[in-house]
């Protein structure tokens, strides 16, 4: 066996990170905000003149790509263990939450769709943490009821 | 054995630091020894078990049945291993070679010096076969684990079992194994 079990843990041990998740769960948050803010700008505000129109569409577009990015890798690659969920989660009632608090300061300058969209968002993010939460703790009444059956055998 | 292996998983699925130096620990030299003798090298073994481990850490948090865990992993194994076959052979005279019907793989002479009679003769087996027996007389996994890590009926894995065993019977006595 030429890669031994220590060289292999150390691999492994680089993947699971939280500094990574964070980052990637930001760039979501992030994403989807300004997405969701461009787009109710588009869909909303009249008179635009046609330039303008294409250049809010182009950056929808672009904040779609970035948001379906994070969430690709989010899925697929830095996956989200249940603590790291909680942790995911909880930064994105506060990156939610503060976007919502943007809105309503500036809720005269702007669409009231944009209302709509950060309150989705912080809604959206406060599921994620309850079904975090949920799966933690089916997890942890699992991992408890073996250990303690094991230790019944003993 | 399975409720040590859920228990891993679980603390795995958790997110604790420790149980995946443990999950490692516990899986790593029985993966590597099947991937050994299933990829013919022991350098193919490594880059494989590389691949293995990252699409076991990567499909973790979606495993649905944490007791199933070893079956889970050597089928994550197997996918691998099939998957560099599948590169290895596609070369353009051979694009459409059905892996599970490979003929006769040489393994590296390089190795047979220190390997034992027996598994010589095994490495020497087609794949499909040198598959099914590593996973059952190596890994000691059960019919039904076989089914689920190889994706057939415990029927064929019966038969296929049945096969492997005449042929490394043939070959170990010098007959024809047909």
């Amino acid at each position: 066996m030429s890669v031994t079990i220590t060289e292999m843990q150390q691999r492994m041990a680089a993947g699971l990170s939280m500094r990574s998740r964070a980052g990637y769960t930001l760039l979501l948050v992030v994403s989807i905000a300004m997405t969701g803010l461009t787009a109710s700008l588009l869909a909303t505000e009249p008179g635009l003149p046609d330039r303008t129109r294409l250049a809010l569409a182009v950056l929808v577009v672009i904040g779609a790509a970035w948001a379906a990015l994070a969430a690709w890798v989010l899925a697929r690659r830095h996956v989200l263990f249940a603590q790291h969920r909680i942790a995911a989660s909880c930064l994105a009632v506060v990156g939610s939450g503060l976007f919502l608090a943007g809105v309503i300061v500036f809720r005269s300058q702007l669409p009231a769709a944009a209302m709509g969209v950060a309150g989705l968002m912080l809604a959206g993010a406060l599921l994620c943490v309850a079904q975090a939460r949920r799966f933690r703790a089916r997890l942890i009444a699992r991992r408890d009821a073996l250990l303690t059956s094991s230790k019944g055998q003993l | 054995m399975s409720a040590e292996d859920e228990l891993l998983a679980i603390r795995c699925q958790l997110g604790e630091r420790d149980a995946f130096d443990a999950l490692i620990a516990r899986w790593h030299e029985p993966v590597w020894t099947y991937a050994r003798r299933v990829a013919g090298s022991a350098d193919a073994a490594d880059d494989a078990v590389q691949d293995v481990w990252m699409r076991v850490m990567r499909g973790l948090p979606r495993l649905k049945e944490p007791a199933r865990l070893r079956a889970w992993i050597f089928g994550i194994a197997r996918r691998a291993l099939m998957d560099r076959l599948r590169q290895q052979y596609a070369a353009p005279v051979m694009s459409d070679v059905d892996v599970e019907n490979l003929g006769a793989f040489e393994p590296d002479q390089d190795l047979a010096g220190d390997l034992a009679h027996m598994h010589e003769r095994l490495a020497a087996l087609p794949v499909v076969e040198r598959d099914v027996l590593a996973l059952f007389y190596l890994q000691e996994l059960s019919m039904s684990e076989m089914s689920e890590v190889m994706a057939v009926p415990v029927g064929t894995i019966k038969s296929r079992l049945h096969r492997a065993r005449r042929m490394l019977y043939a070959r170990m006595t010098g007959g024809s194994s047909r």
